[in-house]
């Protein structure tokens, strides 16, 4: 049955793809060459590292603090990081369109404080798809950090800050390696998901800033180019597909290497 | 150690505000009289939440997206779980292979997943639209119930079941009597987070609508592609209110750790 | 009732990995067989090949005559008792003895008249009405018993059943086990690691070794005559001789030997001298509470001794007998 309703379908999709009238690849050939294509790959990726960049920065400190929290406060704490998972994309995608819009919040508040007379244009750009994408994202990543905190061994920690290691210290040669599966377990999650986000850069990012998930879109339902828009498909497909093999594949060594 | 723990708490602390204010910005401009929103918010009205339920699109939306929800869910537990109970309780060859087939629509990019159904179903099978957007909600959800069931399979002692077969229950009466009613939590979880995953769904949505067949997300979208006034703040924050009911049945019924 | 006959059950879950190899065996109508092995020599394969829940891959299993082997697990009507208790959780402990019943067709009246016979046959009366989790290890382990045996199953199959228990309640339900199959005169399989736990209820033992039976016999006659070096040394006798070591030393016997080599329980070796001496070194000495074990070292290896008296002291040499009535020759393999 899944190989009737997604499988084939995938098939159909990528079937028309790699027909051509020299080279079946000449659709590809074509796709790559043109430099806006090649922008909205690069826009795409950039995104995706930034996004799991920052989340993994704020996520990491954060899980730690959850993790030592109290049963009570670990509880709440845990609802208000859920909370955010389970609210739709639109919602807080919309957020944030009232905070960095022209008349948002942040330009508001700045004009009121006279710091600036003009208001800035942190909507539709790069800038506004990261801070919507690790809005989305952050949660997720705390949240499977979290978990893996729950799994750390806080004893090394106290005997190597028992024989005198200064805390810095202890956090990166002792606490991170433990974590280092928590991490790339989320940072999957984040990355794939970045990747292949298709509600923020459409509400936040506007039309000049497009993915290849958006572009997905345009291509498609906006200019009915159905072949184009099935190369657009076919290259994100294998992105995400690649992307997550890899890392998988880093978590296992990982793994062994832990477990050993 | 001190100065770690501080650091952790303050950056910990301010996501968690991160996380909320948004949000709460939403709330408090649904309240706004103003027909542009504002923060912070002139008068005082629910105005905003009156016209949410004169939207057609929206109300209409609420009504089809919930069913779509419920279908696909109750759909993908329907073939998920017995799925599930053959992969763990048979030595099936290349088992490995079949976990990956049915986890695989995870695997897929959601707008991938959309656009390729469409061009499948849609156009070259002519199916109706609303079939196709069940099946793909039930492909968006099927690897949620995959993994939720195989948890709670694997907890699930195999004898007990064994123990049914002995004292004279068929094999497929044993599993309705005896193993159902124990992985009931996961099953109830499935469903729950099957639910929620479908109802916020935009990708897979977008490209299988119509005009007949609005999802809530997706007009919301649109709306707020014309128009950018409270109603959107209200409708979101209806959404919240939803989500936190779920979140509190949840809770009260599974436990909230069951989700993730 | 029923007897059971296996001939020549072979079985294996990965190709040339053998985990019964051609094994057979009858139990008698209404007898008590312990299948008694090292963990992983197959017992519970063998339980399972026997119960259907694995089918037969090779040879036959006849229950009173029929081959059972087209039989499904659910209409073979045998009572079987999990190590792990395996209690429906979902179920009160009347509902969890009923269950079975109500797939038979019966009144509502005979059920629960039949219940509540077991229930006060197994003294579980008071704790009808509760759920599994609100038992002890020992009451799950009696809910189990009663429920294998409310269907009034023509067979009764134990996997390991007390091993989860602590050693006092270990013996309050074997002899439990013991009082009810006596009672209902059920022909029982009771698989066992344990050689105490054994031979203190069974009928018959079967000594299980690498899936096959080693030595099938009373309880008395296998602790008496061991055939094998394995069955020897599962039960204790830790003392070997070789055959032609003890010739050469004009050993008397009191039959004539056939076999290589010859054991000796550890209690059964005098210190002091006598018919068969041997001189030795006394290595360590321990008290175990009813007798003191010594650790001989002597020319034909360590030896244990076993006295109930304090005889000797570490570092001691001594002269040892080995009473020819107490040397049991075993076959070769
Ligand atoms: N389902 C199975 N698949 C593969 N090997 C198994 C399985 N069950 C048991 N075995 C193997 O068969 C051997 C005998 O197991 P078992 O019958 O459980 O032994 P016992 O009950 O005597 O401890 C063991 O080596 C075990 O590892
Ligand atoms: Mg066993």
């Amino acid at each position: 049955m899944i190989i009737v309703l997604l499988i084939l379908p995938i098939l159909q999709m990528f079937l028309p793809t790699f027909t051509g009238d020299q080279f079946f690849l000449e659709k590809y050939l074509s796709f790559f060459h043109s430099t806006g294509n090649m922008q909205v790959i690069a826009r795409t990726l950039i995104i995706a590292v930034v996004t799991t960049l920052v989340t993994l920065s704020l996520g990491l400190p954060t899980a730690y603090w959850i993790s030592r929290l109290g049963e009570k406060w670990k509880k709440v704490v845990s609802i208000i990081v859920l909370f955010p998972i389970l609210t739709n994309a639109v919602v807080r995608n919309f957020a944030w369109i009232t905070i960095l819009g022209k008349n948002g919040v942040i330009n508001n508040f700045l004009m009121q404080l006279h710091i600036i007379d003009k208001p800035l244009t942190l909507l539709y750009t790069n800038f506004s798809i990261v801070v919507g994408s690790v809005y989305l994202f952050l949660p997720i990543m705390i949240t499977s950090l979290v978990s893996s905190f729950g799994q750390l061994n806080f004893e090394v920690e106290e005997a190597a800050s028992v024989i005198g290691a200064r805390p810095m210290v202890v956090f990166f040669k002792v606490i991170l390696p433990q974590l280092s599966v928590g991490m790339l377990t989320g940072s999957i999650l984040v990355f794939v998901g970045s990747l292949t986000a298709y509600t923020t850069p459409q509400l936040l990012g506007g039309n000049k800033n497009m993915v290849l998930a958006t572009l997905l879109q345009q291509q498609s339902i906006t200019l009915g180019d159905w072949t184009s828009a099935s190369v657009v498909a076919v290259v994100l497909t294998v992105i995400a597909i690649l992307v997550m093999t890899i890392m998988n594949y880093g978590t296992k060594l990982l793994d062994r290497r832990n477990t050993k | 150690m001190r100065t770690r723990i501080k650091f952790s708490s303050v950056v910990g602390f301010l996501v968690l505000v991160i996380l909320v204010v948004p949000l709460l910005i939403v709330i408090v401009t649904s309240f706004g009289q103003e027909s542009a929103i504002s923060f912070p918010i002139k008068g005082f009205t629910f105005d905003w939440y009156k016209n949410v339920f004169q939207q057609p699109d929206f109300v209409e939306g609420l009504k089809m997206s919930s069913i779509v929800a419920i279908l696909a869910s109750f759909l993908a537990l329907l073939v998920g779980t017995p799925i599930v109970y053959v992969l763990t309780r048979f030595d099936i060859h290349h088992k490995d292979w079949f976990q990956t087939i049915f986890l695989s629509p995870a695997l897929i990019p959601e707008i991938v997943i959309g656009f390729a159904l469409y061009q499948a179903l849609v156009i070259s099978l002519q199916l109706p639209l609303f079939i196709s957007l069940i099946v793909g909600h039930f492909l968006l959800c099927l690897p949620y119930v995959v993994r939720l069931i195989t948890a709670g399979m694997m907890e699930f002692d195999e004898s007990i079941e064994e123990a049914a077969w002995m004292v004279g229950y068929d094999k497929l009466t044993a599993f309705f009597k005896v193993v159902i009613p124990n992985i009931k939590q996961s099953v109830v979880a499935a469903f729950i987070l099957s639910f929620i995953t479908s109802f916020n769904n935009i990708p897979i949505s977008l490209f299988l609508n119509g005009p007949d067949l609005n999802m809530l997300p997706t007009s919301i979208l649109n709306y707020l592609e014309n128009n950018y006034d409270p109603t959107v703040s209200a409708v979101s924050v209806i959404l919240m209110i939803i989500t936190a009911l779920m979140m509190i049945i949840v809770e009260k019924y599974l436990g909230l750790n069951k989700l993730t | 009732m029923a007897n059971i006959e296996i001939t020549d059950l072979s079985m294996s879950y990965q190709k040339d990995k053998k985990i019964l190899d051609d094994l057979s065996l009858n139990i008698k109508d209404g007898e008590l067989l312990s299948i008694l092995g090292p963990s992983g020599c197959g017992k519970t394969t063998m339980l399972r090949l026997i119960s259907g829940l694995i089918p037969i891959q090779k040879g036959t299993i006849r229950v009173s005559g029929k081959d059972i082997s087209k039989v499904p697990v659910y209409k073979r009507n045998f009572g079987m008792v999990f190590q792990s208790y395996a209690l429906f959780p979902h179920m009160t402990i009347f509902q969890n003895i009923t269950f079975g019943l109500k797939r038979r067709k019966l009144d509502k009246k005979t059920i629960e008249k039949k219940a509540l016979d077991i229930l006060d046959i197994t003294g579980l009366s008071n704790l009808k009405d509760r759920m599994p989790s609100e038992l002890s290890g020992g009451q799950q382990q009696r809910v189990s018993l009663a429920r294998a045996l409310a269907i009034n199953p023509s067979v009764l199959l134990l996997d390991e059943p007390l091993s989860n228990l602590d050693a006092k309640l270990r013996i309050e339900m074997r002899e439990e086990i013991h009082r009810l199959q006596q009672k209902l005169k059920m022909t029982t399989i009771f698989v066992t690691h344990d050689q105490e736990e054994c031979f203190a209820i069974s009928d018959r033992v079967a000594l299980m070794n690498k899936g096959q039976i080693e030595q099938l016999d009373t309880p008395q006659n296998i602790y008496k005559n061991p055939k094998t070096e394995f069955v020897a040394r599962f039960i204790g006798y830790d003392n070997f001789i070789s055959k032609e070591w003890a010739e050469s030393k004009q050993w008397q016997f009191h039959k004539e030997i056939t076999g290589k080599l010859l054991t000796i329980r550890p209690e059964n070796i005098e210190i002091g001298s006598g018919e068969n001496n041997l001189l030795g070194k006394v290595i360590s000495k321990n008290f175990l509470g009813n007798y003191y074990q010594y650790i001989v070292e002597t020319e034909i290896g360590t030896l244990k001794v076993n006295t109930t008296e304090d005889q000797s002291s570490t570092n001691a040499e001594i002269t040892l007998n080995f009473p020819k009535q107490s040397l049991i020759e075993l076959e070769d393999k």
